[in-house]
């Protein structure tokens, strides 16, 4: 009996240590902000004045067999002053087919340079405009199939064929599923030098609109980085994208649609890595109405100083300026965040 | 005519005997490799000599590299976690994914020291879960990584299996010639103990009989403070350390600093290969030396 029970233990031990072994990474991303602007709390809910959580963000990634890799997101945000939990991206990649991979699930299209960021890589405490003033407050994020090529060639030359059940309702918003929209997508990079690269990317998609119509957007961003050896970095990135006019349905009125004018935001940004753990950073961002040229650009200017005392954590610092035509006066934010990461988050992209 | 067909025959053949494409993630382990398979083999590195492997960003020509390679050579032992999977997925090469046959660590070929016991937790720091990483300044640990890097070798290019072992021995067997003076040469220095920025160099010092003080990071990844610079010079009075070894990626200030209000000798040494590997132990013994003269 005796004997029996310690085999029992000994079993369940060892599939317990087994089962650790195979646990898909976890980590845990969580934002804090404390802000103060000038619309105080007669600004939007996100820019809200106070202490606020900004995001928390539990991430699994596993391969699941030889096959396949999973990466399961759930992020916790507050949405009309109350926390909800949603799947931000959920989707598995092939692992074993040479010179293609093929992800499938709920995803961010491979799309211009911003647009596969969570909210805590992001360079700035919020999404750049490019993004945002496009497709909305959740950014491009699809449910669909995207196969992508690395092409042979001397420089990193990928090319990405995309298609979704297109819900952003921002650009398109169809209510019929099978209307697909088609995402294309290709990144060139360069290594200009042993310390410094260019990358280029260039997007194109299309899909319906709730009445149906085809509606375009377009994206273009190149981005230059260069690492000193004394661990000082210094990026340049700029992105432009477009979308053409579309109709949307009136919330107020149902079954009846307004025509939203078609939109073009650019964003610049400047990173400087002066010290190890110290950076300081400009943006400046215009959106354009593309249809009435009456209407001036809505135009954003934002400064920003982080210390990162490891890979784990960072304090910023952010300055913002909006300079909106509609409104009487430019909206001025001042907003602190502490971003941290516990448990084993993989690694970001380049 | 005669010329253009002779030389497209040629140039069948030479494609015929095609090299093994081996990339590293060192510069340390691209010389190992290409000591051993001569020229037969067309090896190159992703990091710099100079450049930490710790913090390395997935670079996409890191990518384009590897999609043709046949074999992925890694330190492993978890030093290259941060980057290393990305790129092997990125390259979209199934080849040279973990476990595959074009995938080999050195890690797995060694005995690691430093393994932490119990839970880790990273307030302690980076610390390294499988070990201490930095087993190829060990002279006697980096034979054991040359020989089951020929076995490896072999098997992706068995014509040449005989080949890659009888290099793999000449090798060991001049390494382990070199041990002798360099053992020698540490002993007459008279220096017994050192101080060294981080844990890169605990391998080597280990081998050689020479005992760390501390670091000048108090915890591994985390720079020095004005309270831990201040310990560590009254440490070095107190034991009489001759020797701070400053790896070469990592800043010297507070190096210098100890240095400016003490006796003891600061060098900059090398942690990955500029030249070769003899040149590479050559450097970190001549510092030691160098230190025992108070240079």
């Amino acid at each position: 009996m005796r004997f029996t029970l310690t085999l029992i233990i000994f079993l369940m031990s060892t599939s317990v240590f087994a089962q650790n072994k195979a646990n898909p990474d976890l980590s845990l991303n969580t934002l804090f902000t404390i802000r103060g602007g000038s619309e105080g709390n007669a600004a939007d809910a996100e820019a809200a004045n106070g202490f606020a959580l900004q995001e928390a963000e539990l991430r699994l990634t596993s391969n699941i067999d030889t096959y396949f890799r999973g990466d399961v997101i759930l992020a916790v945000e507050s949405e009309d002053g109350e926390y909800v939990v949603e799947p931000e991206e959920v989707f598995i990649d092939t692992l074993q087919i040479p010179s293609v991979t093929l992800r499938l699930g709920k995803f961010y299209p491979y799309w211009g340079r911003s647009n596969q960021w969570h909210t805590h890589a992001q360079p700035f405490i919020d999404a750049p405009q490019t993004r945002e003033a496009i497709f909305g407050e959740e950014g491009f994020n699809e449910t669909g199939l995207a196969v992508s090529y690395l092409l042979p060639t001397p420089w990193y030359f990928e090319v990405v064929a995309q298609a979704f059940s297109a819900e952003n309702t921002a650009v398109f918003g169809s209510d019929t599923q099978d209307d697909l929209a088609g995402v294309y997508f290709v990144k060139n990079l360069w290594d200009l030098s042993d310390s410094s690269t260019l990358e280029l990317d260039l997007g194109y998609a299309s899909g319906k609109d709730v009445l149906f119509q085809s509606n375009d957007v377009y994206n273009a961003a190149l981005t230059y980085k260069k690492k000193y050896a004394d661990a000082r970095a210094f990026i340049w990135t700029a992105e432009y994208t477009q979308a053409r006019k579309r109709f949307v349905e009136d919330e107020d009125n149902p079954g009846t649609y307004l025509s939203n004018d078609g939109l073009s935001a650019l964003s610049t940004w400047l990173q400087y890595q002066f010290q190890k753990r110290w950076w300081g950073q400009l943006r400046y961002e215009a959106v354009s109405n593309l249809d009435d040229s009456s209407v001036d650009d809505i135009t954003k200017s934002s400064a920003l100083v982080a210390f990162v005392p490891s890979e784990f954590s960072a304090i910023r610092l952010q300055y913002d300026n909006i300079d909106d035509p509609s409104a009487d006066e430019a909206e001025q934010r001042v907003t602190l965040q502490l971003n941290l990461t516990m448990g084993a988050h993989p690694a970001h992209d380049y | 005519m005669k010329i253009l067909i002779l030389g497209l025959l040629s140039a069948w053949a030479l494609n015929a005997q095609a090299e093994l494409k081996v990339v590293t993630t060192t510069t340390t382990l691209e010389n190992l490799v290409q000591e051993i398979g001569q020229d037969k083999v067309d090896v190159s590195s992703l990091t710099k000599s100079n450049q930490d492997p710790h913090f390395v960003e997935a670079k996409p020509s890191y990518m384009v590299k590897l999609r043709q390679a046949d074999l992925l050579v890694s330190v492993g032992l978890d030093l290259e976690v941060g980057w290393i999977g990305n790129v092997q997925r990125g390259a979209k090469n199934p080849t040279l994914l973990k476990g595959s046959k074009g995938f080999f660590a050195a890690g797995d070929h060694i005995e690691a020291i430093d393994i932490p016991e119990g839970k880790l937790d990273r307030a302690e720091g980076d610390v390294h879960p499988l070990g201490n990483p930095h087993f190829h300044l060990d002279p006697i640990k980096t034979i054991s990584v040359v020989e089951a890097l020929a076995i490896k070798l072999g098997e992706l290019d068995s014509a040449n299996a005989e080949f890659y072992q009888r290099r793999a021995a000449d090798y060991a067997k001049t390494l382990k010639e070199k041990m002798k003076d360099w053992e020698s040469r540490i002993t007459k220095s008279q220096v017994n103990n050192v101080i060294t920025y981080h844990k890169s160099l605990s391998y080597f010092l280990r081998r050689f009989d020479l005992d760390v003080v501390a670091s000048i990071e108090p915890k591994p990844g985390i720079p020095p403070t004005a309270k831990h610079i201040i310990s560590l010079i009254k440490l070095v009075k107190q034991k009489n350390v001759k020797c701070i070894l400053n790896e070469n990626y990592f800043e010297t200030t507070a190096g210098e600093r100890i240095k400016g209000v003490t006796q003891a000798s600061l060098q900059i040494v090398p942690v990955e290969v500029q030249t070769d590997y003899f040149d590479l132990i050559e450097s970190l013994v001549t510092a030691v030396e160098n230190c025992g003269k108070g240079v």
